[in-house]
């Protein structure tokens, strides 16, 4: 079943490059929804189905850390499997959002097999 | 293997990954001065290593990057507007890779979104005065970085 996808990235060519990478990785992509920031991506978690919701951390207006945190805090949000996708390297925050419910990390530089492995683990595909 | 020798690979490999490009470290006054506009992106790390990255190289690399990543050719519509952004995210890529083989993961930091600007050729060399540059050959263009974090931080 397709799945349908929110990808929140303040970089319009990284939310192209990951929209594009889960289709050569293979996974079946429904729709694929945008934002720039957390906030902007909470709106959209208001009104859409969303399966998947890949997200940077650094972002201006309200970063990744800050939206993952907003979700923990809902009933509906926080059952929605996220994988962080960033340049962010620190065991600390890792530690920090994995508690608040991020099933995984992949890390900036990424290809298109690390991200389908990440999403194949917390998805449980096959 | 030297901090240096650790940056430059670092460098190199987010550039292949990245965009399918090949970066050759060499000394600053090896590359050949560009001719034509230049594009350079400053980011600023806050947090536990406070520091600024800067990368500048010449706008048609940015325009060759930008193609490669997202995998369309150079004369597409699409270019021309996505240039910056491709570049300004290279940057980004290139600024947390430095702070992990600098620091390690346990720093803790925080990357301001990565700020562009366009010069002139004639700047270049103004803006490669660092001591401290990092300089690669990528697929024949000259690309330049320098960081600086607080001493003790």
């Amino acid at each position: 079943m397709a799945i349908n996808v929110l990808i929140v990235d303040d970089s319009e060519t990284v939310r192209a490059v990951l929209a594009k990478a889960l289709r050569i990785g293979g996974i079946d992509v429904g729709e694929v929804h945008e934002a720039e920031h957390g906030a902007a991506a909470l709106e959209i978690l208001k009104d859409a189905w969303i399966d998947l919701v890949l997200a940077d951390i650094n972002m201006p207006v309200m970063d990744g850390e800050q939206m993952v945190l907003k979700m923990a805090e809902d009933g509906l949000l926080n059952t929605i499997p996220t994988i962080i996708v960033s340049t962010d390297g620190s065991r600390e925050r890792a530690e920090r959002l994995s508690a608040k419910g991020v099933r995984a990390f992949v890390r900036k530089p990424f290809t298109p097999e690390s991200l389908r492995q990440a999403v194949h683990n917390v998805l449980g595909l096959e | 293997m030297s901090s240096n020798d650790n940056i430059s690979r670092a460098v190199s490999q987010v550039m292949e990954t990245s965009a399918f490009m090949m970066a050759m470290p060499c000394d600053a006054e090896d590359l050949d001065t560009p001719e034509a506009s230049l594009i350079s992106v400053d980011v600023e790390v806050a947090g536990d290593k406070p520091g600024k990255v800067f990368v500048v190289a010449p706008l048609a690399f940015a325009r060759e990057l930008a193609a490669n990543v997202l995998g369309v050719d150079e004369d597409d519509d699409d270019i021309e507007r996505r240039v910056g952004d491709a570049f300004r995210e290279l940057c980004n890529v290139i600024t947390g890779q430095i702070v992990t083989t600098l620091f390690g993961e346990s720093a803790t930091v925080s990357l301001s979104p990565p700020k562009s600007a366009m010069h002139d050729a004639a700047a270049w060399e103004e803006l490669c005065t660092s001591e401290e540059n990092f300089a690669f050959d990528v697929e024949d263009y000259p690309v330049v970085l320098h960081f600086d974090f607080q001493a003790g931080a």
